[in-house]
């Protein structure tokens, strides 16, 4: 039985690290998306993962990118989509 | 390399469904009438639409093939209740929309005047939002739709160097006007959620079908009976020429959908409303290859220039409206006590919101905003925000880049 939990992870970047942190988000498996943003965080991504032992996975993989200096991760509880 | 497939899709999108005009214009020429022509599609258009369908309901590793085209798509079903509404509401515009496609075809016989007209139909859906906003629009929108307007109005003229009112009048209220019913219901019926779910495309694009093409046999029987009883006495040579023109259109829509998967709708859209410039050499090469069927281009170098004007500015408008859409996520925190369930509701009936996603962690809701432009977005979301009651504090990310995985 699989179950999709989704999340959002803000990242903080080291300035001038942006475009590789970028690239190595891309080739993390369950990352649905990434928002460079303006604002307290720079990098807002979006995980689409089948467990949380998953969701670890994922934060650890980017824990471990050079030029991600921190990272907050919201889980969702419940979505409404009006597009 | 990826980007240039990409623009690629976008372009092949708009040139398949720039050459469907002039398609249709000899299938109507060549059929003995263009209602029974127009009935003719519509009738082997939802034929060709059922099987399609059906053949995506192939399994393949256990999915269903549909499933690669719109993860949302399970089976065929009906589409009830509000959703249902809506979708008789889409076969409606459209209805209205064929009406005066089909009879501005036969009227004017000329690919470069239609073209850009319907790419106007942009402009519509923009005025409705303005209105129903009750919001000022910003400079930039002003412009774009001037300019799409215009445009449109100058790519019209006939080779004589006439506009023909009818026709324009035509277009303006029956073609632009159904379809701006059809795009502002179709948002509303992806937003309908059933069971968690929302109804896919497919679904949504079956049954619409299938409604449209009832409505106007119905229209066109009411008309002139013979209109629809003689549809099957049609020739093999007009049966050809439909399924040309669907299978084209079903592949114009195939690109556009895999672009929008590969990058921004919006820029899709930009990419593919070349389709308002090809106009021109369309009507050349039309008549080139199949003389007698379209109106002669003019000779008058004059009336080619504005022609050109006209569909540069229609583009233009269209791509400055395209590109100029702005993303944000915006990160809401809220009061203790606050009702969690209503506020849920009141962020998503805002208008520009596209997804409210209520979350644990320092923020309890994130919410990922798309608007026109910049201007837009204290009078919509700001303010909204401001009057919810339990929002204690946001904060405003505005999206620099963004990417998606395919």
């Amino acid at each position: 039985m699989s179950f999709l939990i989704i999340a959002y992870v803000m990242i903080n970047v080291t300035v001038g690290k942006m475009r590789s942190v970028i690239n190595e988000l891309k080739k993390i498996e369950h990352v649905k998306s990434i928002s460079v943003v303006a604002g307290e965080y720079d990098v807002i991504v979006r995980v689409h993962s089948n467990s949380l032992e998953e969701l670890f996975e994922v934060t650890e993989k980017i824990h471990a990118i050079d030029g991600v200096e921190r990272t907050t991760t919201h889980i969702v509880e419940k979505e409404v989509i009006t597009e | 390399m990826k980007r240039k497939i990409f623009y690629l899709l976008g372009i092949l999108s708009g040139v398949l469904s720039a050459i469907v005009i002039p398609l249709d214009i000899i299938g109507e020429k060549t059929a003995p009438n263009i209602w029974i022509y127009a009935n003719v599609s519509f009738v082997v258009g939802s034929l060709i639409s059922v099987l399609i369908v059906f053949f995506l309901l192939v399994p393949i590793k256990g999915k269903p093939l549909g499933k690669y085209v719109d993860p949302n798509f399970t089976r065929i079903k009906f589409i009830s209740g509000k959703a249902f509404k809506q979708i008789v509401l889409m076969a409606f515009g459209n209805t209205i929309a064929s009406l005066g496609y089909f009879y501005v075809l036969y009227a004017f016989s000329d690919p470069s005047a239609i073209l850009p007209f319907m790419q106007a139909a942009v402009a519509y859906i923009i005025l409705c939002e303005i209105f129903t906003e009750k919001d000022s629009p910003t400079i930039s929108e002003l412009h774009a739709i001037s300019s799409i307007l215009f445009g449109a109005l100058l790519a019209s003229m006939s080779p004589s160097g006439n506009i023909d009112v009818l026709g324009l009048i035509i277009v303006l209220t029956l073609v632009n006007g159904g379809t701006t019913i059809v795009a502002l219901s179709q948002r509303k019926v992806r937003s309908v959620v059933v069971d968690a779910r929302r109804y896919d495309s497919i679904n949504i694009r079956l049954w619409y079908l299938l409604l449209t093409t009832l409505m106007f046999l119905v229209v066109t029987y009411i008309m002139n009976p013979s209109y629809v009883l003689e549809m099957f006495k049609i020739g093999n040579e007009v049966i050809i020429i439909v399924v040309v023109s669907m299978a084209i259109t079903f592949f114009a829509k195939v690109t556009y959908i895999r672009a929008v998967g590969m990058g921004k709708a919006s820029i899709v859209q930009a990419v593919s409303s070349v389709s308002a410039i090809l106009g021109i050499p369309i009507t050349i090469l039309s008549n080139l290859l199949s003389p007698g069927y379209f109106v002669e281009i003019s000779t008058n170098v004059w009336i080619l220039i504005i022609k050109v004007i006209g569909a540069v500015l229609v583009a233009m408008g269209i791509i400055l409206l395209a590109l100029s859409e702005v993303r944000a996520i915006v990160l809401i925190r809220i009061r203790a006590g606050a009702s969690p369930r209503g506020i849920l509701e009141s962020l998503s009936k805002i208008r520009g919101v596209i997804r409210v996603s209520a979350v644990t962690g320092k923020y309890d809701y994130v919410v990922q905003v798309k608007l026109r432009t910049l201007g837009k977005a204290y009078g919509l979301i700001a303010s909204e925000l401001d009057k919810i009651k339990g929002v204690e504090d946001y904060i405003w990310l505005s999206t620099l880049y963004e990417w998606e995985e395919i």
